[in-house]
């Protein structure tokens, strides 16, 4: 009877961690977090020729945006990737695949869980120089981890500058949907809810957690005034509807290049049908039961623009 | 935050085809149940669904001793591939790949499903397949199609067509009353009738006559109306005994659809548990 029980094969699951498809290997595996939690991280790196000491760490953003945004992660990923350079992207703690709990985030835990990946970068991937990336608040966060480590390399995509602003619209959002919600039960105010959200240490916004811990730490943080002493190279992609560069990002990039930095900064056109962050799979035809990546061409766009200028 | 799991995950890109589905395995660390739960999402969302849902349930099910496997459809997330979602044609094969892979890292010899949206229309098609299904798990889903039409173009188009042959009927059709009049007609003109997935209710039909089907829909959901309509076609075509596998389970008070709240998440997560302990014929653990 005992012989008849499902029994684990690892060393099948562990065959399966990795894949090699156009010259790039990606191995999925967990780090192990300062407190022993273990985190999922994807590292994308060339399988043979020559490679790069320089070496990037990817942060996602937050809510339905660590989700939505995870395909043009992985391009700009791979992308790099096939020039040279390895990208590991991690979860952090209470994130995606990642063990931990969103109640106990906080700005300096992520921040941590960061600094585990550069560690991991700089001693398992030979990456001696660190480069980092993120969209939207992702964005956010390679900037913090980029001044904090003077990385010479960041790509910022539509990135969020101010923590503040970035929640404030992520509540905003709901306020927007449950206003068309046909029950009308919940019209609460911005002031009711954050006085919700700290009675309760979190706040419900569409089904996603903010913990009160985190709101008051992201209204701390903003890269469009703290990046003056960052002395390294920037690439900045604005994706939106509009044509032309946004004032913040205009006043960002002056602010990196009158420190001595330098920043390039691109505008890509977000395409009809859907925003950058949220969902990519829309009907673009008459038949609504038939949905296309409106993202795809994008991506594709994104990681070219990302290898050439870290070629360049 | 510290860990004190009694589970271990496994990253994996599962083959499927030419493509490999990135997936995580999770699996409890003691002795495992004889049955493995793959996880399917609507396919906009990446393997975790919306605020994780899935890493809850698999780590839940994990505790009460049941693997399962969450993944990323091919051209989704971190899977390889690029991918259109059509609704009358479900990602089959990514499912199948899923099950036998956790059927062959695991051990387990039966399957449950476990989806969402479009992805319910991907279990049942996968499940409707195979011989080791224990249930199907669906949280509303889209089921309507536009009825099938009459292969002869309508009788507005041929009698258009033929008026475009003659010289006269060319400068009618071209006189603006005429014009204004036909944009009126056409805009008055009823949406197509839609009706149940011929498709979707025979792979239901077919995973009946050997699984348990539930269908988890909130009192308030949409498509309500929808999934009893389809229960009452299938009552022409399925036995008592195959009938009686199929459920419609309600909660009252609510549309479990896009899962914005934690109580519809946490609905959907305990529905997700409790399907797997019901096919292992056992109680889900209190929490």
């Amino acid at each position: 009877m005992a012989l008849d029980m499902p029994v684990l094969d690892r060393q099948f699951l562990k065959d399966h961690e990795s894949h090699t498809r156009d010259g790039v290997r990606e191995t999925a595996f967990h780090l192990t977090a300062d407190d022993g939690s273990r985190m999922y991280a994807m590292l994308t790196e060339p399988e043979s020729g020559p490679r790069s000491d320089l070496g990037f760490v990817l942060a996602h953003s937050f809510g339905l945006e660590v989700l939505t945004l995870r395909r043009t992660e992985r391009g700009i990923a791979r992308a790099l990737a096939a020039s040279g350079h390895p990208v590991l992207s991690v979860h952090r703690r209470g994130f995606g695949d990642s063990e931990g709990d969103i109640a106990e985030s906080s700005v300096e835990s992520q921040m941590q869980d960061l600094r585990g990946a550069v560690s991991w970068l700089r001693a398992e991937a030979g990456a001696e120089r660190i480069g980092a990336i993120g969209c939207k608040l992702g964005g956010l966060f390679a900037g913090l981890l980029g001044r904090e480590l003077a990385a010479e390399r960041l790509i910022l995509v539509q990135p969020a500058l101010s923590g503040a602003q970035y929640v404030k619209n992520f509540i905003r959002e709901m306020q927007v949907v449950r206003m068309a919600d046909p029950d009308g039960t919940d019209r609460r105010s911005m002031q009711e809810m954050l006085t919700d959200m700290r009675r309760d240490g979190m706040l419900d916004v569409l089904g996603y957690g903010l913990p009160s811990s985190l709101y008051e730490g992201l209204g701390e943080v903003d890269i469009s005034t703290s990046m003056e002493s960052f002395a390294g190279d920037v690439l900045l992609v604005q994706v939106a509807k509009r044509p032309t560069l946004a004032r913040e990002y205009e006043t960002f990039r002056d602010l990196i290049q009158a420190g001595g930095g330098r920043c390039r900064a691109q505008v890509l056109r977000e395409p009809s049908g859907s925003t950058f962050g949220s969902a990519s799979f829309v009907a673009t035809g008459h038949d609504i039961n038939t949905r296309t990546d409106v993202m795809e061409p994008l991506v594709g766009e994104l990681g070219g623009i990302a290898a050439g200028w870290v070629g360049a | 935050m510290g860990r004190r799991v009694s589970w271990t995950e496994y990253p994996v890109f599962v083959p499927a085809g030419e493509d490999r589905l990135c997936g995580v395995v999770c699996a409890p660390d003691g002795a495992i149940e004889d049955l493995g739960v793959v996880l399917l999402t609507g396919g906009n969302y990446t393997r975790t669904h919306r605020n994780r849902m899935w890493v809850r349930a698999a780590r839940e099910l994990a505790d009460q001793g049941v693997p399962s496997i969450r993944f990323d459809y091919h051209g989704v997330g971190d899977s390889t591939g690029t991918v259109v979602l059509e609704l009358e044609t479900p990602l089959a094969g990514d499912g199948t790949a899923a099950a036998d892979f956790l059927k062959r890292a695991t051990g387990v010899t039966r399957i449950a499903f476990v989806a969402t949206c479009f992805g319910g229309r991907t279990a049942m098609a996968a499940a409707a397949t195979r011989d080791d299904v224990a249930s199907v798990t669906a949280f509303p889903l889209p089921i309507m199609v536009p009825a099938e039409r009459s292969t002869r173009a309508p009788l507005r188009r041929r009698l258009r067509r033929s008026l475009k042959k003659s010289h006269l009927g060319a400068r009618l059709l071209r006189n603006p009353k005429v014009k204004q009049a036909r944009t009126k007609v056409a805009k008055a003109r009823t949406q197509p009738t839609m009706v149940v997935s011929t498709r979707f209710r025979k792979d239901t039909g077919l995973v009946a006559k050997k699984a348990h089907v539930a269908f988890i829909f909130g009192e308030q959901t949409k498509e309500l109306p929808e999934v009893r309509g389809l229960i009452g076609e299938l009552k022409q075509h399925l036995s008592d005994t195959d009938l009686a596998r199929i459920e419609l389970e309600l909660v009252p008070g609510i549309d479990i659809h896009r899962f914005q709240t934690f109580a519809e998440q946490d609905i959907v997560v305990g529905a997700a548990v409790a399907s797997a302990m019901r096919a292992l014929g056992k109680q889900r653990a209190a929490r």
